[in-house]
């Protein structure tokens, strides 16, 4: 995943489940290709079991993690006898099934007495409308409320994406490791702006975990030069798309089945492209209004700082400053 | 008192009607409730009963609570509604709502689901008004037989649609025809002096009573007589409401002529009009009798016909295209200088003027539009928008105080309701018309003639007359996103493309409502019933003008 969010908020997941798995029998529902199921292994599962639908996820997986078991098959209808697992996760895998509460039922029977169930879904209120795969997406309340029908005790985490700023000591914070670290935010945690939940729940008592962060270089929200040419870019390909779309349009009313159907689903896409359109072309107004104030911001500072060092205080200071970057040297 | 910066990307809002656990009388469910995007705005709000979408609510409903509580610009319409018929539907089981709505930057918040029951109906009664119509009946026959000259009800007077509609009817009659006309109105407005200087008499009476078998009745017995006593050969009724017309003339043994302008379901059109509880089962019961003892219901969309279908007979169902003044806008738009008229709004060459005409209520959506205009603004420097047919209401109250907290809002000027509409059309270079419920504006087909661009809603007859991308644009209803793209979209090509596309929608009104002759298909209509109440109308009404389209060699139909 490149070291992107959306590897982080992957990460901190299956991170915060590695802490419950040492020694235990682990399913990861909804596996993929492995890569989470990967992580459980290495955490210290006595066995790690990924199950999926797709064929191909699954022959990926095998290849991935050779110490692990992979198994094809429906998350409604789990291959497993009852109280099975120790440990079941099912992360950003729930949206996807239609038939959601036979597959919480089927967790929770493969799940032992005394097992965790961890389950997460992105939130609909916050996380961006629209992705076809999502069949539908439970609220906080929501999840919660699913998995508090099947199990006594519950407790709700907020999955947040913050921006950090990572203070460490040369050499001392190898990639790919776990630490412990101290952090704070800035700003308060609002809920309603968490785009992910996640439950453990079990009928027996839950551990008490601490907070995880994952952190993803930042560098991603530093090409806003890039981004206008991306915005340009995507502008006159939408351009170019919609000359087709109405191309198309005319083709569908001579030839089309349904035509009014199809009529109708094009023009949705012509007006959401108009949207688009019109977003990005405000977006990139913002930009160049910002920019004249900023290079004046510039110049002010600038001027500031030619005055300071042509002012009589930072002609006497002088000396001491020379001193100051001999010792420095010296050291 | 939040602020803006507090609500930044937060999502509020409440779904206050239906309550949860409410009891709901009457035949329609009023969904309502309001919603606010911070840092963005309402595109759309789903509404969903027992788990199924139903469609969209009308969205930027005004809600004068919110603008005190919440400083977000588009608080003071923050509101959203709508009506859902549950007429001859199980409603023996409750019902779960819940609504959905989604942002412009792609949000959605989701209200609570509320469960809510029916309430048990009252007796019909209709066995007590029975014997009133036929005591009643035995009244009327009692009098002597006349026929001739036309009786007209109609609603009311002033500058709306349907009225002009049936100003514009009565001056070609006069015109064509020989029938003596009398109009009678619930209520007074300035066509009653235009209608009485073309010598139509003008009988200003009350508001039908609509909850009460008793006073109904007497009511329908009373305009009955007013039918018999005035010598009518023929009723004609104006507009949906005006029912009691119908009852009345079926009462009275005339013969009469429906033309229904609205494109509501009736049971939303009831309670819209007189509330969940304010029609008497027995009214109601004669209300959907009327859709079969008219002897023709004329409708000007057949998407309008279609919500009608199952009250009456195919045979008694017609559609009339009804025409516009081409030659009076065309002598207009000659006695005109365009850059002066716009010179003097404060309009330079450079503006681009979107005009929306028609009085400003929640079903023409003005407060959605104002809420585009503030999304196209930001990146259309030129762009500005005129609001025609502002007055003193609560929801055009909504939209003034929408305009004062947007920053775009010193570019929409508001034109107060009036007859002088034709400048504005001039000055305009594209018209715009976001309702959600029309059968065929009269405006659209005005601008049409003047070769004005018309980016629309697809709402009823409005898809029958505009194709699409050819003599105009459409969109869906209710749905803020669809109209910023389309209109950005219109705004991007260039004023020769949308000019192009003004020239196409005039040939196309000339080509259907050019030849002003529905006056004269009422006329003939008319003039058969009251010759012969059981003849045949289908010859007069199903291809009007075909004769004289002939004789004057001009294109129609």
């Amino acid at each position: 995943m490149g070291g992107q969010l959306i590897e982080a908020e992957h990460v901190v997941r299956y991170a915060l489940a590695a802490q419950l798995v040492q020694d235990r029998h682990v399913l990861d529902a909804g596996c993929g290709v492995g890569w989470g199921t990967g992580l459980l292994l290495a955490a210290g599962a006595s066995i790690a079991t990924g199950l999926d639908l797709a064929v191909d996820a699954v022959a990926d997986a095998r290849q991935r993690v050779p110490g692990a078991t992979f198994v094809q098959g429906d998350l409604a209808t789990l291959p497993w006898d009852d109280d099975h697992f120790d440990v079941v996760v099912c992360f950003e895998a729930l949206e996807h099934v239609a038939e959601q509460d036979a597959t919480l039922d089927e967790l929770v029977r493969v799940l032992a007495p005394n097992g965790l169930l961890l389950v997460s879904s992105p939130n609909p209120r916050v996380y961006p409308a629209g992705n076809p795969f999502h069949l539908h997406e439970f609220t906080p309340e929501e999840l919660l409320e699913a998995v508090g029908k099947r199990l006594a005790n519950q407790s709700l985490w907020n999955q947040h994406t913050q921006i950090s700023s990572v203070l460490v000591q040369e050499g001392r914070f190898p990639p790919d490791h776990t630490h412990k670290v101290l952090a704070r935010t800035v700003a308060p945690l609002l809920s309603g702006t968490d785009p992910y939940s996640l439950v453990i729940a079990g009928n027996g008592p839950l551990p008490s975990l601490p907070p995880f962060v994952t952190c993803a270089p930042s560098d991603q929200l530093l090409h806003l030069e890039a981004l206008s040419a991306l915005v340009t870019e995507e502008r006159e390909r939408i351009l170019a798309e919609r000359i087709i779309l109405l191309e198309q349009l005319d083709k569908l009313r001579e030839h089309a089945s349904s035509p009014e159907q199809e009529i109708e689903a094009l023009r949705r896409d012509r007006e959401h492209t108009g949207a688009l359109l019109l977003e990005s072309e405000q977006l990139l107004a913002r930009e160049l209004a910002t920019k004249p104030a900023l290079q004046e911001e510039v110049s002010r500072l600038e001027q500031e700082l030619a005055d300071l060092r042509s002012s009589r205080s930072w002609q006497i200071t002088a000396p001491v400053r020379a001193v100051t970057r001999r010792l420095a040297a010296k050291r | 008192m939040p602020t803006w910066s507090e609500e930044r990307d937060v999502a509020n809002g409440s779904l206050d009607d239906p309550s949860d656990g409410g009891v709901v009388a009457g035949d329609v469910l009023k969904v309502r409730g309001w919603c606010l995007f911070g840092g963005s705005r309402v595109a759309r709000v789903e509404v969903l009963v027992d788990g199924r979408s139903i469609g969209f609510a009308r969205p930027y409903v005004e809600r004068p609570d919110l603008a005190e509580e919440f400083s977000d610009p588009d608080a003071p319409v923050a509101g959203f509604e709508t009506l859902i018929s549950f007429e001859g539907r199980d409603r023996s089981t409750e019902s779960l709502v819940t609504v959905e709505a989604m942002s412009l930057d792609g949000r959605r918040w989701r209200s609570p689901t509320h469960r809510v029951r029916w309430a048990t109906s009252p007796s019909e009664e209709t066995d007590r008004g029975e014997v009133l119509a036929k005591r009643s009946t035995s009244v009327l026959k009692r009098l002597p037989e006349e026929s001739s000259g036309v009786l007209i009800f109609t609603h009311d007077l002033s500058y709306g649609g349907g009225q002009l509609w049936l100003f514009e009817l009565l001056r070609q009659i006069t015109v064509f025809s020989g029938l003596t006309c009398t109009v009678v109105s619930m209520t007074d407005g300035p066509l009653r002096g235009m209608l009485e200087d073309l010598g139509i008499a003008v009988h200003v009476t009350a508001a039908w009573p609509m909850d009460s078998l008793d006073a109904y009745e007497g009511r329908i017995h009373e305009l009955a007589l007013l039918i018999r006593t005035s010598g009518a050969g023929a009723v004609l009724v104006n507009t949906l409401g005006v029912f009691p017309g119908i009852d009345a003339a079926a009462r009275a043994g005339v013969p009469s002529i429906w033309a229904i302008h609205e494109s509501f379901d009736p049971a939303v059109y009831r309670y819209i009009c007189w509330g969940p509880t304010g029609v008497h089962p027995y009214v109601r019961s004669r209300f959907n009798e009327c859709f079969q003892s008219a002897r023709a219901l004329i409708f000007e969309a057949g998407q309008t016909a279609e919500i009608f279908a199952h009250l009456c007979s195919p045979e008694q169902r017609f559609i009339v295209d009804y025409g516009v003044d081409v030659d009076g806008i065309d002598a207009y738009r000659d006695s005109i200088d365009r850059s002066a008229l716009r010179a003097e709004a404060g309009f330079d060459d450079d503006s681009v003027v979107v005009a929306v005409v028609g009085v400003v209520e929640p079903r023409k959506a003005q407060a959605a539009v104002v809420a585009a205009f503030d999304e196209l603004a930001r990146v259309h420097a030129n762009l500005r928008l005129v609001l025609v047919g502002t007055h003193t209401s609560p929801y055009n109250a909504g939209v003034q105080e929408q305009l004062e907290r947007y920053e775009s809002g010193a570019r929409v000027h508001l034109v107060p309701i009036g007859p002088d509409i034709y400048p504005w059309y001039s000055m305009a270079d594209l018209l715009l018309c976001a309702s959600d419920i029309e059968s065929l504006p009269r405006s659209i087909l005005e601008a049409m003639a003047f070769e004005l661009p018309v980016v629309s809603t697809d709402a009823f007859g409005i898809a029958d007359l505009i194709d699409d991308g050819r003599t105009g644009w459409l969109t869906r209803p209710r749905d803020l996103e669809g109209l910023v793209g389309l209109l950005h979209l219109v705004l991007r090509i260039s004023a020769d493309e949308r000019r192009a596309v003004g020239r196409r929608a005039r040939s196309e009104i000339l080509r259907r409502h050019g030849d002003r002759s529905y006056g004269r298909v009422f006329a003939r209509a008319l003039a058969d019933l009251i010759v012969d109440p059981d003849c045949d109308l289908t010859p007069s009404l199903s291809n009007p003008g075909a004769e004289d389209e002939q004789e004057e060699g001009v294109v129609n139909w």
